[in-house]
């Protein structure tokens, strides 16, 4: 058994089994937007690169990145749940492990705030009729950067073992990059083909939508399908290769609770279902493309899902059988807040759909040819007014 | 020193800290401020039918939302790393004690955010009267998420009674609210809100510098003007919610402002007071280049001039969160934990049977470490969080005039941390055994003394 820094004296205000379960769906949320960005940009950025000016490529390729910053936006807010549930159960093993690699974690802040900014200065270059994959290069580099040191950090603080000699090397401040995990280079590669299987999906989805020439969309639906297909296949190859990194006892350990079975069940199905879906997308009439790409998308999501269940299940066999039960904590409720919090959450997700329903069918209505409600009387005031002047 | 020490040379991690709280504030409050600025002012020009004016605030939506999406996100994330890094077991405490109130913040920010990207692109493209409700919205949610920090971080400072009557118990759930809404809670909220109306106007300014005020005087002269006007809230309302905020402040809190101010003829004042009167002058000063020449000459107002401001404002946030933070000495959350992060309570236990026997960050077994190395992370674990070796608050040049009989004192004073200790105001204790004090001392001489700059 190895040492663990000492467990905080304040009990935790609500049971370890919704924390989980709100940390599982929040990281869904977030893995699926980390997916669909690092997908977009690599697709979006060769694509511009490739494209001739005025090409259905070069179009297909700005239509992905002008919806990119708001996924960015996603992929932040989602990732902060997710982040603060794991300090709560797992604070002493990952505050430990961010603080060994301190310079690169926070080095992520400074990485993370120059790509945003990139994303819309490229938006603004593709909208001049520019080209951004200049941008796109240095946007997919930080991405990498962030995957990279997030990958470390996460297996990292499931191995007490190294962190002395660890924190001997990095001097206090966090400069030696921990190597020689087995499992961080094929999570890293699960998650990269991941990002652009789903992000292949959603390309089949927007086609169905948006004001692009046909070409364009065709692009979108034909290779976004081809991409999913592809691409999902290939997470589910390194699906396997995660499971085949784990030591024995992990390996052993999630198969113990048959939740867990029935997950890695579930995933392989979802993804497989998700990889037909897509090539029907791809291949099939374009008539069923909406309902056989919001399949895929709607499978590749649960699949997320399902992989997020596993890999939580990873994390928690790994640190018991080095001494850490997650569970073993006490535990003082304040359900007040607790609902609080959930019920704020469904009003908000309410909102934000109101919102968002009441947007497409006022930009519907003004599509059909009127004008902004108000605008045609301004303008005549305006108009008046400057002839009084 | 129960987590491994995040040593951050010349800087500190503190100074991490405060470098990206500083920034983060300033888009932050522009974020509440702005949120609620951009609804009124389309709001206004649309009933006055000014379609120039809205064609200026849809260039400040764009500006407002990269900054505040790009910048200001990312930097919110940014302390929260930082915290973690540099004071682990403080970041602990209170997300244990508030992680429903970080998680309906987070609620907050998802629509806020939702709503800053609606309002943008949707310019132009839907109902006037539903692009106007997606302001309001984002207003109201970027308002409410100030609501919920608040009480976060004024709880840094004044837990209250009720709390700290159960801390330590296990019980501490069980009075959320009245750590929430501590002491200092509704007049630090005030003062934010007047100060975010305040941003609000001085980056408005931003965007308005940038007309050009030759082909539209008119134009430029009025949003100026009616920009200006935002500052005025805050300029006639905070010195009166800032005294609110001292009579709920502890009197052992307020003393470091007091004796910094009767100090002030001898040139020997606290930093706080420092931090506090850099507040008032660079805020007196933003109001009169606001007026004398952002108002009064608009036509030549340019972005040099609002930079100007901007960084006045910079240089008012940041002094007003080192106040902030220095008024909280000892502790980084108060009477509970020192800003070391020893519990107050742990104390006695420390100096009983060790603060290193506690530590699992040791190389070797102590009993084959040199005193030096005992002492180093002594250092670390208890001196660090404040102090840098030759860089921020360096203890090279601390003690660079002192011998060894001398360093032994402040050591000896520190550990014994007797009620009429003049280091007791601002510093915490110096925890552990005797040896341990005499290992810290050890390593302190070595310390390369270099003379002050």
């Amino acid at each position: 058994m190895f040492q663990f820094p000492t467990v905080d004296p304040i009990p935790l205000p609500a049971p370890v089994w919704l924390f989980k379960l709100l940390h599982i769906v929040t990281l869904t949320l977030h893995l699926t937007a980390v997916q669909l960005i690092l997908g977009g940009v690599t697709v979006a950025g060769i694509w511009n690169f490739f494209g001739r000016e005025g090409s259905s490529l070069k179009e297909a390729s700005n239509s992905i990145l002008k919806k990119l910053p708001t996924v960015m936006t996603y992929v932040i807010n989602f990732g902060v749940p997710p982040l603060l549930f794991a300090q709560v159960l797992y604070g002493r093993a990952l505050y430990t492990s961010s603080v060994l690699i301190g310079l690169y974690w926070i080095g992520v802040i400074v990485v993370l705030t120059l790509i945003y900014f990139l994303l819309y200065r490229s938006v603004d270059r593709a909208n001049e009729g520019k080209a951004w994959w200049g941008y796109g290069i240095v946007i997919f580099a930080g991405l990498m950067y962030i995957a990279k040191v997030f990958s470390i950090n996460m297996t990292l603080m499931l191995r007490p073992e190294d962190w002395q000699a660890i924190y001997a090397a990095g001097g206090g401040l966090g400069t030696s990059l921990p190597t020689g995990d087995p499992t961080t280079t094929p999570r890293f590669l699960f998650m990269l083909a991941g990002g652009i299987g789903l992000s292949g999906a959603a390309m089949t989805v927007i086609s169905g939508f948006g004001d692009e020439k046909d070409t364009t969309k065709d692009v979108l639906r034909r290779w976004g399908g081809i991409l999913a297909a592809l691409f999902i296949a290939l997470q589910g190859g390194a699906g396997l290769w995660v499971y085949n990194s784990q030591v024995a006892a992990v390996k052993a350990g999630l198969f113990q609770d048959p939740m867990f079975a029935y997950a890695i069940y579930a995933w392989a199905g979802l993804l497989i279902l998700s990889v037909v879906a897509a090539a029907a997308a791809a291949f099939g009439s374009a008539s069923r493309a909406r309902l056989t790409s919001t399949a895929t998308v709607l499978f590749g999501v649960l699949a997320t899902g399902a992989f997020t269940l596993l890999r939580d299940r990873i994390r928690d066999v790994t640190l018991l059988s080095k001494g850490f039960d997650v569970w073993d904590r006490t535990v003082v409720a304040n359900w007040s807040v607790v609902l609080l919090f959930l019920g704020l959450f469904v009003a908000a997700l309410i909102l934000i759909g109101y919102i968002l329903f009441a947007i497409a069918r006022s930009a519907r209505q003004m599509a059909l040819g009127a004008t902004v409600p108000g605008q045609e009387q301004m303008m005549n005031e305006v108009l008046e007014r400057h002839d009084d002047q | 020193m129960n987590y491994p020490f995040w040593d951050v040379p010349v800087l500190s991690g503190g100074g991490v800290i405060g470098l990206i709280a500083v920034y983060h504030l300033l888009i932050a409050l522009f974020a509440v401020g702005g949120g609620l600025y951009l609804p009124i002012a389309e709001r206004k020009a649309i009933r006055e039918g000014r379609e120039d004016w809205l064609r200026v605030l849809r260039r400040h939506a764009k500006f407002f939302l990269v900054l505040t999406a790009a910048f200001g996100t990312t930097s919110g994330v940014g302390i929260w790393f930082a915290i973690g890094l540099a004071n682990p077991e403080a970041t602990s405490t209170l997300i244990h004690n508030f992680v429903f109130g970080w998680a309906i913040e987070y609620v907050f920010f998802i629509v806020e955010l939702t709503m800053a990207a609606a309002y943008y692109y949707t310019w132009d493209k839907i109902d006037r009267g539903l692009h106007l409700k997606i302001g309001y919205i984002y207003a109201a949610s970027s308002f409410l998420t100030l609501v919920i920090i608040n009480g976060i971080l004024t709880f840094m400072l004044t837990p209250g009674e009720t709390w700290l009557s159960v801390a330590g118990s296990g019980n501490e759930a069980s009075v959320f609210w009245y750590a929430f809404f501590n002491p200092t809670y509704f007049p630090s909220l005030v003062i934010r809100t007047l100060i975010a109306w305040s941003l609000a106007g001085i980056w408005a300014l931003v965007t308005a510098s940038r007309i050009d005020g030759f082909a539209y005087p008119g134009l430029k002269k009025q949003i100026i003007s009616w920009s200006a006007k935002w500052l005025i809230p805050a300029f006639v309302l905070v010195p009166f919610c800032f005294l609110w905020y001292l009579a709920m402040v502890p009197e052992s809190n307020r003393q470091l402002l007091d004796l910094g101010i009767s100090t002030i003829g001898q040139g020997t004042f606290t930093q706080v007071t420092r931090s506090a009167l850099i507040t008032v002058m660079t805020s007196a000063t933003i109001i009169a280049l606001v007026y004398f020449v952002a108002v009064r000459n608009s036509r030549s107002f340019n972005l040099g001039w609002a930079i100007s401001i901007l960084l006045l404002a910079l240089a008012a946030t940041g002094a007003t969160e080192q106040a902030r933070e220095m008024l909280r000495k000892p502790y980084v959350i108060g009477d509970f934990m020192y800003s070391n992060g020893v519990r107050k309570y742990e104390v006695a236990k420390f100096n009983s049977e060790g603060y290193l026997a506690h530590s699992i960050w040791k190389s070797k077994d102590t009993s084959s470490m040199t005193d030096v190395d005992r002492g180093e992370l002594m250092f670390r674990g208890q001196c660090g969080a404040c102090h840098t070796q030759t860089g921020y608050r360096g203890m090279s040049v601390l003690l660079k005039d002192r011998d060894e009989r001398s360093i032994e004192n402040i050591v000896g004073m520190l550990h014994a941390y007797n009620d009429d200790s003049p280091y007791r105001k601002y510093m915490p204790p110096l925890v552990g055994k005797d040896d341990e004090m005499k290992a810290l001392v050890a390593y302190l001489k070595t310390l390369p003394a270099k003379p002050a700059k």
